[in-house]
């Protein structure tokens, strides 16, 4: 007698739930071979170098030619390295040994010294190459800063100049309240310490980038210096004003007496009368009430004045030739008190006094080299106005 | 006084019924316990940017079998990495004693195959994550996360496929609960169709594809996020904001989704205790993620300058590794995995197999 095949156990449970198990099975073949071919695809694809990407922002491409280009970028490597291996140029002012735990991969060790800070806290808003143009920047107001420039918002230093070694760490520790900046404040010392010295680095390299791309350009030729006569005309000059940063800084006086509120109450009066007079252009872009409501709505900082066209069609134009959009400066509204160069009395002294550097913000007080609209009192008495309206 | 209860129909396979040994369901347990630290721990890695604190593989500092307690708790990175690699390495050993078990208890051949697909699940994504460390690859990172949550997803659907509950039989009034006498979806389920059917069996197609559906979906939000989290430090911004908006679209059909999965269950389903208490748990946690998906953002890249123009100024510093940065972060990767695994359980118990109730005659 034939024996009836009774169906296996797993056949009748599919045929309950209506799983198909030819499909569970090729399912799970699948999810293993495409798993297994990830992690080969995958450890065969280790990063490769990382390089500085050069700087063509607002370059029209059809008037530098890819040769010269590339001369540019083979001068640079030679003269500051790669991200992985950074140099540092004879009489550059910068310090190798203070570069290398910022620079190069993320790692660690042991002992739980970082390497690679750069890249950990910085790049992926500011760009392997400080250009300001990382990943995330697009979606940043304000956008990160493109170190390349040389320009730096807060310092304490008169207009035009570097910012001092103490400028920068202060940002880094303080960080930009209201906008993505963070402070590092976790951070030791020793990594604060290296963190500024990159950044002088990738500032004082953007700088001489910039200088031998506007040379080729001008001279419409290969690489017209030597390698001798770039570290004179053009790495020496720009190092030069970053060591004299430290004597072009400004140190806030005492303010006046405000110990009583009569006092306080008199330096904020004389602080608004200050605010709206013609010298100080306070209301021009801050408004009557330092709401940020000024007359002056079109702002734009330096990294963004070069993407507007006078016309809508030359700024699209112009807009591809940036890899961020235009974007505007907006005024402080002091009600809101959120003040992005820090919110001491002191600190309010140095943004009125050397102003905010690449930005509309000018400097209003005296300064080496520059006498300045108000006196070290008026721009007490402004710091005290201002103060006054952001606890209303 | 007549009962209108459909008689209980045995199951094909009743032998089965009495399901998988206590081990195997108890060790699925395990294998959760212990994979939810993993992922939760691999994500502070990730927020903490410890991923390279040790840079070998896969021994520690040349450490093949105990690294130090004294080196390891010494330096915060350290112990989060090597944390991440001994709860792995836990992980591991319960996914193989999980199949085993499996593989000889489990009449179910699938379940059998989903211990071994978990094995190699594992063996695959402790690879990822030795590559990412040798190769210092944030993209493979950025694989070896969203490798995770599909892990853990796969351990959760072990705990229900094991459990007592799915294999136990559904009460006879089971027919009775889901709606058959109060939903109006009494009538025939098509014109010359068989009427008489439960909810379950008229809607229980669109259930298991909506419930299967919404797992994807979250699936796919973690994989967004995990984007995000794992930027390579050369991309294009414009890749972000993709990503971003992306996420925040998504975000929205899932959470809005899960809200309607829920009342739509509640309401035509409300005998399915299990899958109605998931979806309103899914609800929940999606809702929950909403709030933390915008407090990460905040401790991550501060207050948008429009935030405080259409909502309140809001005088706040970024802080790197400062502990709102890591609290929200960690807890909105956190959530997204238990939205996950809750999503994969709903889905389970909708595509249960209805043993319970008569099944509907063809059409003629």
């Amino acid at each position: 007698m034939m024996r009836s095949k009774t169906p296996s156990p797993i056949v009748l449970h599919a045929a309950a739930t209506g799983i198909r198990v030819g499909a569970v099975r090729r399912s799970a073949a699948g999810l293993c071979a495409l798993l297994a071919l990830a992690a080969i695809w995958f450890s065969g694809c280790g990063p490769e170098e990382a390089s500085f990407r050069l700087n063509l922002e607002g370059r029209d491409p059809a008037k530098i030619r890819p040769v010269q280009n590339e001369a540019v970028r083979d001068a640079l490597q030679k003269l500051f390295g790669t991200p992985d291996k950074p140099l540092a140029p004879d009489d550059s002012g910068l310090d190798l040994a203070l570069l290398e735990p910022a620079s190069g991969p993320i790692g660690g060790d042991a002992q739980g010294r970082q390497t690679g800070l750069y890249r950990r806290y910085c790049a992926v808003c500011h760009g392997t190459s400080g250009d300001g143009a990382g990943p995330t920047a697009s979606m940043l107001t304000p956008y990160p800063r493109d170190f390349r420039s040389g320009v730096f918002k807060y310092t304490s230093t008169a207009s035009g100049a570097k910012p001092t070694r103490d400028d920068l760490t202060g940002v880094l520790l303080r960080g930009v309240p209201g906008t993505a900046m963070p402070s590092h404040i976790q951070l030791r010392s020793e990594e604060i310490n290296a963190l500024v010295e990159y950044v002088r680095y990738l500032s004082v390299r953007g700088q001489v980038e910039t200088y031998l791309l506007q040379l080729v350009v001008d001279e419409d030729a290969y690489l017209p210096l030597s390698m001798k006569e770039i570290l004179e005309e053009g790495v020496a000059p720009i190092a030069q004003q970053w060591a004299q940063a430290p004597s072009l800084a400004v140190t806030p006086p005492p303010p006046p007496k405000t110990d009583t509120a009569e006092l306080w109450a008199a330096s904020v009066a004389r602080g608004r009368e200050l605010y709206v007079t013609k010298d100080a252009q306070c209301v021009k872009c801050h408004g009557p009430e330092g709401a940020g409501d000024g007359e002056d709505s079109e702002l734009y900082d330096d990294w963004n004045k070069p993407k507007k066209g006078l016309t809508a069609e030359r700024t699209a134009e112009l807009a591809r030739l940036y890899t961020l959009p235009l974007q505007k400066v907006r005024p402080r509204n002091f009600r809101e008190g959120v003040f992005r160069g820090g919110s001491r009395p002191e600190d309010l002294y140095l943004r009125i006094c050397v102003g905010i550097k690449g930005t509309p913000m000018p400097a209003a007080g005296p300064a080496p080299g520059a006498r300045g609209v108000l006196t070290p009192d008026d721009i007490w008495h402004v710091v005290h106005y201002v103060l006054s309206l952001s606890r209303e | 006084m007549s009962s209108q209860r459909p008689s209980p129909i045995r199951h094909p396979t009743s032998d089965i019924r009495q399901g998988p040994s206590r081990w195997s369901h108890g060790l699925a347990w395990a294998l959760v316990c212990g994979t939810f630290p993993l992922v939760f721990v691999g994500g502070l890695v990730t927020t903490y940017g410890a991923g390279m604190a040790v840079p070998d593989w896969p021994s520690t500092f040349g450490y093949w079998v105990y690294y130090p307690l004294r080196s390891w708790i010494a330096v915060q990175d350290v112990f989060l990495e090597h944390g991440h690699r001994v709860l792995g390495q836990i992980v591991g050993v319960l996914t193989i004693a999980l199949a085993i078990v499996l593989w000889r208890s489990d009449p179910r051949r699938f379940v059998r195959w989903l211990g071994l697909t978990a094995v190699l699940g594992v063996v695959v994504q402790g690879t990822l994550g030795g590559l990412r460390v040798i190769g210092n690859d944030v993209l493979l990172a950025d694989v070896h996360g969203c490798v995770a949550q599909l892990f853990f997803a796969l351990a959760a659907a072990l705990v229900t496929l094991t459990s007592r509950a799915w294999h136990a039989a559904r009460p006879a009034a089971y027919a009775e609960t889901s709606g058959l006498r109060t939903s109006p979806i009494t009538a025939p389920a098509r014109p010359g169709g068989p009427a008489g059917l439960s909810c379950r069996q008229v809607l229980g197609p669109a259930l298991k594809r909506t419930t299967a559906g919404m797992a994807v979906l979250v699936y796919v939000q973690v994989v967004l996020g995990a984007q995000l989290r794992h930027l390579l430090r050369d991309a294009s911004p414009v890749w972000f904001v993709v990503w971003v908006w992306l996420h925040l679209i998504v975000a929205g059909l899932a959470a809005g989704g899960a809200i309607g999965l829920w009342l739509w269950i509640r309401r035509r389903f409300s005998g399915m205790a299990r899958p109605r208490r998931r979806a309103a748990l899914l609800a929940v946690l999606l809702e929950v993620q909403i709030v933390l998906g915008a407090l990460t953002w905040l401790t991550n890249y501060g207050w948008p300058e429009w935030a405080a123009d259409y909502i309140w100024p809001l005088n706040y510093t970024v802080c790197t590794g400062g502990w709102q940065q890591i609290v929200a972060t960690t807890s909105h990767v956190a959530a997204g995995s238990l939205s996950l695994v809750t999503a994969v359980s709903l889905a389970l118990w909708a595509w249960r197999p209805e043993d319970a109730e008569p099944r509907a005659a063809p059409n003629p």
